[in-house]
């Protein structure tokens, strides 16, 4: 019988915790760096000089919406290459593991508008 | 019109006078098209500055020169201090101030007027002054059509006034003084009609026999004129060749004329037909009849004519133009685009303003940020490089002097002392804005909306800036910059390298908001001056001069327009004397109804009012616009400038200017064509007879003396063409009337004289102070005064009426007329010397 973590995290003898967590972990490291450079890449691309304040901060609306298709994107090459062998859609457990991408999405749309429609306000403002 | 002529100057007395003038006018504008020809000139002397004459579509010739009656006492004083003697004519001081401001109806204040001077001018010289002017352009080397001939003078007024009776013997000789020499001088003299009572009207009749008896005086040969300032100059021949008198009553029982204005207009047309013509002709018959003792020194006349009103209609469709253009700028409730009638949107007026506003501001908020070569953006990025590269010490404090007024070398002072620079860049703004749009849809409504508008942009955007914190007061602007320069020093994206470029933003803003706080002053004074200002601030760009658009102006250019077309009367004297759009139509109305005139109008297309429609249709097909425009009176000039410069009388300056300019385009359009009236004759010949025979009625009440028609007396009938001439009087003696013969002596044609058929019948050989209907009971009133009148004595009534002659003068006139001729004679010989009388 295996323990909820086994089943939770896929281990066998192959692949142990830990190893989970050190490849969890780089990966974070590498989406982090990679989230960094593109937000840095979009920030020095906008060439407007005035209301700097708010283009940096609707900039890290953008990065975070453009990492998030770079992420679904990579995800999509994963499960095809990888061909997830449970990937059934009767289990439940399928669509709990997508659940915090769906709701990532949907925060990052709802944030996103807010932001927009407050940093507008507050430069129209200014 | 043919190629050489005498020269005429005609000169008016009184409003009478301007009034005959004006129809002279109107009637050589209707036949030619222009004011007056070149060898002849117009002035009238008026005691009114106010009393201008009518409008044709060219420009006015009849000149006003004015003579002042202001300060009367101290004119007389001086008078009486420079000449003595020759000055007891003048009534007494105290008395003088009875007339009021002009000549208050009494002659010897008239003829102070011509005599005095005083603050407003020397009204003597100001005569003088214009005769020999108008004398000098007609008979100088330049002056056209006349060939160095010797000029006729006609002097025309009425008697019944103080200013007429008061100078008309004095003009003459001044005249004469002027013109030495001159042969041809001749009056048109109004007097009062036949009256139904004369009780009440006693001063109009006894001015006009006071003046008769003056002029009876003079025309004596035995007796001599000195001017009263220059006693050596002594004339002996009478003031005038020909005297001629017209009421409005006339000699036999045909209606007396309903209107003064008839009787003007009989006169013009008398004084019209010597210009181009008649006077040549009657001249003439006049000197046969002179050698046959038939016409004497005073004459009249009967006039009547068959005539296609052209220069009415005309008028009357440009008052109705005018008036339709002057709605269409003050249309409350729509406006004009592009033809197209709209409803004038206030809540869209005031969403596009607010959009505008914005612009404009932005635009008067970039002119802050240069001045004297230095450009504070430019400074600004400098110094935010400075404080990123860590070179400024204590930033939030460094940041706090940039923009604090303490700072005289910071951004405060820098803008505070420019400014004006963007206060001039909004007002232009504005102006070039709502100004544009009134010039484009011409309507003050839609305009006052604008403006209106611009008002509420400038309190909403004074309120949001509160609500930001930022107010007029600089100690409450320190406090704001505190909060701000911590704000702006605060370290923030270090890791993203933008930390130079969000110091230079947030300096920018603050900079930004410092012009607030210096605009905010200035945006309360520009909204005060909208609503509550008189006089617009203004600003000047290069060449180009901008006023701030404000209420007033709007609110003022609506009252002007209403009392232009007569929506509204100021009650104040010299606004009662202005002659609306709307009056002016009813005169007209009223004149084409008056039967009374002895002018028969004739309407090929029925009525007046179908001729005026046809000819709006012919107006409107040629301008090829359904709606009169403003550029009809200033073409593309600005609408703005023209209402809002120069706004005293704009009344009255509408009223000249919509007239001329509209008669003006409706004359280049050919709306109203000719009419040969000849046509109408040769078809109603049994109409030719009416009206010819109503110019053997003469227009004096002579009733118990039957004047002589003799062969020598002027008599003829004058149109465009000979043939029709003889045609029409061949059809008169058909129908047994035989006052006129085909010959040469009773036929004047002139080729130009289309839309009139004119019958003209001179009268002579009478004496009108005995002559006339109602002498006999004026004669009474003058012996037994009207002691019924407060303050007034026997010698006060004889000074006022009689500047010209002394009481002995008076008595052996009086004689003269009273007892048997020769008798009279005997008396007044014993009686008179030479050098009695006195003027």
């Amino acid at each position: 019988m295996k323990s909820l973590a086994d089943s939770l995290f896929a281990l066998d003898k192959q692949h142990t915790l830990m190893d989970w967590f050190s490849s969890t972990t780089l990966i974070i490291v590498l989406a982090l760096a990679l989230f960094y450079l593109l937000y840095l890449v979009l920030l020095k691309s906008s060439k407007s000089k005035f209301n700097r304040d708010f283009h940096i901060r609707i900039t890290l609306l953008w990065a975070l919406a453009l990492m998030q298709v770079v992420l679904g994107t990579y995800l999509f090459f994963v499960f095809r290459n990888d061909q997830v062998p449970e990937f059934t859609y009767e289990k439940p457990l399928t669509y709990l593991c997508f659940l915090p991408h769906l709701l990532l999405y949907l925060a990052i749309i709802f944030l996103f508008t807010r932001n927009f429609l407050r940093l507008r306000e507050e430069t129209q403002s200014a | 019109m043919s190629t050489q002529y005498q020269p005429i100057l005609l000169i008016g007395i009184g409003s009478s006078g301007m009034h005959i003038l004006e129809q002279v006018q109107n009637f050589y504008y209707e036949k030619t098209n222009q004011n007056k020809p070149d060898f002849v000139e117009f002035i009238y002397i008026e005691t009114n500055r106010d009393n201008h004459p009518g409008i044709t579509a060219k420009k006015n010739e009849v000149r006003q020169v004015y003579i002042s009656l202001a300060n009367m006492k101290t004119m007389i004083q001086e008078l009486k201090q420079a000449h003595g003697d020759s000055m007891s004519w003048l009534p007494p001081e105290n008395h003088a101030l009875e007339a009021g401001s002009g000549a208050g109806g009494i002659p010897a204040c008239g003829r102070l007027a011509l005599w005095g001077k005083n603050t407003e001018g020397n009204n003597l010289l100001n005569v003088i002054n214009a005769v020999k002017e108008i004398f000098n352009k007609v008979s100088g080397p330049n002056a056209r059509d006349s060939n160095g001939a010797e000029p006729a003078v006609f002097i025309t007024g009425s008697l019944t006034g103080g200013t007429g009776s008061g100078i008309f013997l004095d003009l003459a000789y001044l005249v004469r003084t002027i013109i030495p020499g001159i042969k041809d001088l001749y009056s048109l003299l109004l007097l009062p009609p036949e009256p139904d009572v004369i009780r009440g009207k006693e001063v109009l009749y006894s001015n006009t026999y006071g003046a008769l008896t003056a002029l009876a005086h003079f025309n004596n040969a035995d007796q001599k004129y000195t001017a009263p300032n220059n006693t050596r100059k002594v004339f002996q021949e009478p003031p005038f060749e020909l005297s001629q008198f017209i009421a409005q009553s006339y000699n036999d029982s045909t209606p007396q004329l309903y209107t003064l204005n008839g009787l003007y207009k009989m006169a013009g047309l008398y004084l019209f037909l010597n210009i181009i013509g008649l006077r040549a002709k009657r001249r003439e018959r006049l000197v046969d009849a002179r050698g046959n003792m038939q016409i004497g020194k005073y004459g009249t006349f009967g006039l009547s004519a068959i005539q296609y009103p052209k220069a009415q209609i005309q008028e009357y469709l440009s008052l109705d133009l005018s008036t339709k253009l002057l709605n269409r700028w003050i249309n409350p409730e729509n406006y004009l685009d592009k033809n197209q009638q709209m409803p004038i949107d206030t809540s869209r007026i005031g969403r596009e303003m607010n959009e505008h506003f914005g612009q404009f501001l932005t635009s008067a908020f970039d002119n802050l940020n240069a001045a004297g070569g230095l450009n504070i953006h430019k400074e600004i990025r400098k110094e935010a490089q400075l404080i990123a590269r860590g070179q400024v010490d204590n930033v939030a404090d460094y940041l706090y002097n940039l923009y604090s007024p303490a700072n005289l070398e910071g951004y405060y002072s820098f803008v505070s002392n420019n400014i004006q620079t963007g206060v001039d860049s909004l007002i232009a703004s504005i102006s070039d804005y709502v100004i544009g749009s009134f010039n484009q849809y011409e309507s003050l409504f839609y305009t006052k909306m604008q403006i209106k508008a611009v008002a509420l942009s400038i309190k909403s955007i004074i309120r949001y800036w509160q609500s930001l914190g930022i107010t007029v007061h600089p100690a409450k602007w320190e406090h704001h910059l505190q909060s701000q320069a911590s704000w702006m020093a605060n370290k923030r994206y270090l890791l993203l390298f933008e930390q130079e470029a969000v110091l230079a933003d947030r300096m920018l803003t603050t900079f930004e908001q410092l012009k607030m706080h210096l605009f905010i002053e200035k945006l309360i004074e520009l909204g005060t001056n909208i609503v509550k200002g008189e006089i617009p601030l203004r600003t000047r760009n290069l060449s180009q001069v901008y006023d701030l658009p404000i209420l007033h102006k709007i609110e003022e250019s609506i009252r002007s327009i209403h009392r232009t077309i007569g929506k509204r009367e100021d009650q104040t004297d010299r606004h009662r004397r202005f002659k609306s759009l709307q009056k002016r139509q009813l005169e007209i109305e009223e004149d084409m109804r008056d039967e009374t005139i002895p002018i028969l109008r004739i309407f090929p297309a029925g009525s007046f009012r179908e001729e005026v429609k046809i000819s709006a249709d012919n107006y409107r097909k040629n301008a090829s616009r359904n709606y009169p425009s403003k550029v009809t009176l200033i073409q593309e000039n600005s609408l703005w400038d023209y209402l809002t410069h120069n706004t005293d009388n704009l009344h009255e300056r509408l009223y000249f200017d919509c007239i001329q300019n509209f008669r003006q385009e409706l004359e280049e359009m050919d709306a109203i064509r000719n009419y040969n009236v000849s046509d109408y004759v040769s078809k109603y010949p049994n109409v030719a007879k009416k009206y010819a025979a109503k110019a053997i009625s003469y227009l004096l009440p002579i009733r118990d003396k039957i004047l002589e028609r003799t062969q020598n007396i002027p008599k003829v009938v004058i149109g465009s063409e000979k043939s029709v001439i003889e045609r029409v009087i061949s059809l008169l003696r058909n129908e047994n009337f035989y006052e006129f013969e085909s010959n040469g002596d009773n036929i004047l044609e002139i080729p130009e004289l289309h839309n009139i058929m004119v019958f003209y019948i001179e009268q002579g050989n009478f004496d009108p102070r005995v002559d006339i209907s109602y002498m006999e009971e004026v004669r009474e009133i003058d012996r037994h005064y009207p002691a019924r009148i407060n303050g007034m004595d026997e010698n006060k009534w004889f000074t006022f009426r009689n500047p010209y002659l002394r009481k002995t003068d008076w008595t052996e006139l009086k004689i003269a007329l009273t007892l048997p001729a020769d008798q009279a004679s005997q008396n007044g010989n014993a009686n008179v010397t030479s050098d009695d009388q006195k003027a």
